[in-house]
């Protein structure tokens, strides 16, 4: 069983209340856009989930082959592509992916970086240093860098951010890949990016 | 599907390797480090004239000179991953064990390239005689390991600080002060003519235990450091 759950979810700054009472459960095969104006937290709850941000009340569930797991514990089974993560631009794309993959401990590991690379149409760029990448071309490690250890849990923040067309259909490749074995969570403000989920949450 | 349990002693390699990588294409912390002892050195060299400092002096200004150096240097472990959004991925990916191991052996490494240059220049510029160069070379690996540990553990501290120069300072210095003063006095013995290896068994016994004590509580307390949000 693949499932995320929270329950009264709550975030305040000192009196500013970004969010309150969110209760929500996600399964395997599902997809949740969060979207909101500006300021509303949508980046924040994504934060919350992934147990980054404490949450000023209520708590989240990762529910994995029987197991409940609290955010910090579902690390090793979460992908994440956000504006705030960002690769090593000293290392090149094939460096940072094998060095994500080390640290992971991902099985097979030279072989799933190749694939990854092909995949994201980088394989002929692979040992060109991450600095002169332009924004599109890391925004694809970053899906790379994210589905390595092929996570069960897969957050995108801004998902096509600085991604053309062919990059655009490539994720929503991915998110038809991820339905298969997990789920997927959205932050999102484009419209074309609420088509994605099964599911939307609106805050603020 | 790999667990991040699957192992965080190769992390902690991978942690150092690609530090090692980084540093070597960059040479961000090894110029600096470089660029302040030679300074320091040169200048201490100009001030003395040729005369040659008692043992006393000589320990100080070796510990003085190395301390600033890699204050200059290691801090920069940390900051630099979250300066540059790093820190997200490697904090998703990573056992904190791993992180805080792997960046603690490259600081060691890149003060013991600071090490080696400095007591070379050290005893070339000022023209310090060394009696005893197997103790100073123990004191140096010793004091390796004193200097690196609480260095690396602030550095994790103050990276998500917004001044984290003045921080690193403050939160360094009474960490840094028992083993720095155990290490000028073991240097002094080291470094005057009638020394013997009894005279610093309670300085390494102190050293060692100070280090190992902190080792195990920075394993810990890292974690939570590392993930506080």
């Amino acid at each position: 069983m693949v499932s995320l759950e929270w329950r009264d979810l709550g975030k305040a700054y000192g009196r500013r209340v970004l969010f309150r009472d969110l209760g929500q459960r996600v399964d395997r095969g599902q997809v949740l856009v969060i979207t909101g104006p500006n300021g509303s937290g949508k980046s924040t709850l994504l934060r919350v989930l992934l147990g980054l941000t404490r949450p000023s009340r209520g708590h989240v569930t990762y529910h994995l082959r029987g197991a409940e797991l609290a955010p910090l514990l579902a690390h090793p089974y979460v992908g994440l592509v956000s504006p705030d993560l960002c690769l090593y631009d000293d290392l090149t794309a094939g460096e940072n992916l094998a060095f994500f993959a080390r640290v992971r401990g991902v099985p097979s590991a030279p072989e799933r970086v190749k694939d990854l690379l092909d995949r994201i149409g980088l394989s002929a760029r692979r040992d060109d240093r991450l600095g002169t990448y332009s924004s599109g071309m890391k925004q694809r490690v970053k899906y790379a860098c994210a589905l390595l250890h092929r996570p069960p849990f897969l957050f995108l923040d801004e998902p096509t951010a600085n991604l053309d067309e062919e990059g655009i259909r490539l994720v929503e490749e991915l998110l038809a890949e991820q339905r298969r074995d997990g789920l997927a969570i959205i932050a999102t403000n484009e419209q074309r990016e609420y088509t994605y989920g099964d599911t939307l949450l609106r805050l603020g | 599907m790999a667990t991040l349990s699957s192992g965080w002693a190769e992390g902690a390699v991978a942690v150092l390797a690609k530090e090692l990588r980084t540093e070597l294409r960059g040479k961000v912390a090894l110029s600096s480090l470089l660029l302040f002892s030679v300074t320091t050195l040169s200048v201490v060299s100009f001030t003395l004239a040729g005369v040659a400092p008692e043992a006393r002096v000589s320990a100080s200004f070796l510990w003085a000179i190395l301390l600033f150096a890699s204050l200059s240097g290691l801090s920069r472990a940390f900051v630099r991953e979250e300066e540059t959004g790093t820190a997200l991925a490697l904090r998703l990916s990573s056992h904190p064990q791993a992180v805080f191991l792997g960046k603690l052996l490259f600081n060691m490494a890149l003060l013991a390239v600071l090490e080696v240059l400095v007591a070379v220049l050290f005893t070339a510029m000022l023209g310090v005689r060394v009696p005893h160069p197997d103790m100073l070379v123990v004191l140096l690996v010793v004091g390796n390991a004193a200097v690196s540990l609480p260095t690396t553990l602030t550095a994790a501290i103050v990276s998500r600080a917004s001044a984290t120069g003045a921080l690193f300072g403050v939160l360094s210095f009474p960490l840094l002060l028992p083993p720095l003063i155990l290490l000028a006095k073991g240097s002094t013995v080291a470094l005057g003519a009638l020394a013997s290896w009894r005279e610093l068994i309670p300085v390494f016994r102190l050293l060692i235990s100070y280090t190992g004590a902190l080792f195990v509580v920075g394993l810990f307390l890292f974690e939570y450091i590392w993930r506080e949000g």
